[in-house]
């Protein structure tokens, strides 16, 4: 901002500060293009650096009625503006922060849905093998996996279980190669 | 050209100014408590100083919130009015002056016309100093003033507050007149 500018600032400041309506408009397009650019600078984002702007502006005019005329325009609004850039860059980087934290959130998800792959895949497997199982042993699995016992004698249903799963563990190894 | 976002952003901000300017004139209108308090203390009747000093409080803030000339004139008249205050509002406290009997009431009412005649000179002297519009100073000035003398000027009844608001424009005109004339 040349001289010319910054002595024009103060004065429509000034005016502003007493109640003088007028200066208003020569003020805000004194200003506008001044921090816009400002923030751009300091963000190096557009987008935020419109948001700073704005809202560095309406703190700008918000306060102009309690301007102390006595100190510099220039130098006073643009403290607002840098400390607003400031609080930008803060949020900015709070909100990177969030993302990486929702992005690990995410891998959390992924592992959850590997392991639901992987159990998925198993199942398959198993269910692949009892049905390449002899009848027998089939229906004593399912038993099993569905806690429906037949109408036999304990013993009988407890010999027919290892046998059945002697069985499975020993097609397991073959298709495998271990347990 | 403006571009969509800077006319946007203008429109708030001129709304942001003009809160901003309404929350500082509302702070200043706080000042109404020091002439109210004083009219407590001095004997006015406390409803009487509670209606008062809302109409002040009230003109007050508009004025500041409006600024320029009758920003200014509000502190003036708010100063200018503390001498019609204070003079009948101490008269009726030491006992010079009491309500009921005629000739007491005359010497307030002779404090009001004194305390108004000296604060329409504060007004018009102060409106005639600089000011581009001394006619709306001095009417916004002026009326301050009047709320302010009439928290005192009240305890002498109806003609107290007449016979100020009387004395602060018989006042007020010529001397802004008279020094305006001496200036040029």
């Amino acid at each position: 901002m040349d001289l010319t500018t910054r002595n024009a600032v103060q004065g429509l400041m000034v005016r502003l500060a007493d109640g003088d309506r007028s200066a208003f408009d020569p003020l805000f397009d004194a200003l506008w293009p001044s921090v816009r650019r400002f923030a751009e600078r300091a963000l190096g984002s557009a987008a935020d650096a419109d948001d700073a702007a704005q809202t560095a502006l309406l703190k700008v005019f918000e306060r102009a009625a309690v301007f102390d005329v006595d100190r510099d325009a220039v130098a006073w609004i643009f403290g607002i503006v840098a400390f607003e850039c400031a609080t930008v860059r803060k949020r900015r980087m709070r909100r990177r922060e969030d993302d990486a934290s929702v992005a690990i959130e995410g891998l959390a998800d992924d592992e959850d849905l590997e392991q639901a792959a992987i159990a998925r895949g198993l199942h398959k497997a198993l269910v692949d093998l009892v049905g390449n199982l002899k009848s027998e042993d089939h229906d004593t699995i399912i038993a099993i996996l569905s806690g429906q016992r037949p109408d036999v004698p304990a013993a009988t249903f407890r010999k027919r279980v290892e046998r059945a799963m002697s069985r499975l563990r020993i097609a397991w190894r073959t298709r495998h190669g271990h347990d | 050209m403006d571009t969509i976002d800077a006319i946007s952003v203008r429109a708030r901000a001129k709304s942001a100014y003009e809160r901003g300017r309404l929350m500082r004139g509302a702070r200043e209108s706080a000042v109404a408590l020091l002439p109210a308090g004083l009219a407590l203390f001095g004997g006015t009747a406390p409803r009487t100083v509670l209606v008062t000093a809302a109409v002040l409080a009230l003109v007050v803030l508009g004025l500041r919130s409006r600024g320029e000339l009758y920003g200014r004139a509000a502190f003036v008249g708010m100063t200018a009015g503390l001498v019609p205050l204070l003079l009948p509002l101490l008269m009726h406290r030491s006992g010079f002056c009491c309500i009921g009997g005629m000739s007491c009431s005359a010497l307030c009412l002779v404090a009001c016309l004194g305390g108004g005649l000296f604060a329409g000179a504060l007004v018009g002297f102060r409106a005639s100093a600089g000011e581009r519009m001394p006619t709306r100073f001095m009417m916004a000035a002026g009326l301050v003033a009047l709320i302010v003398g009439s928290l005192g000027c009240v305890v002498s009844g109806a003609a107290g507050v007449v016979g100020l608001a009387a004395a602060l424009a018989a006042s007020a005109v010529p001397v802004a007149m008279a020094f305006a004339v001496a200036r040029r």
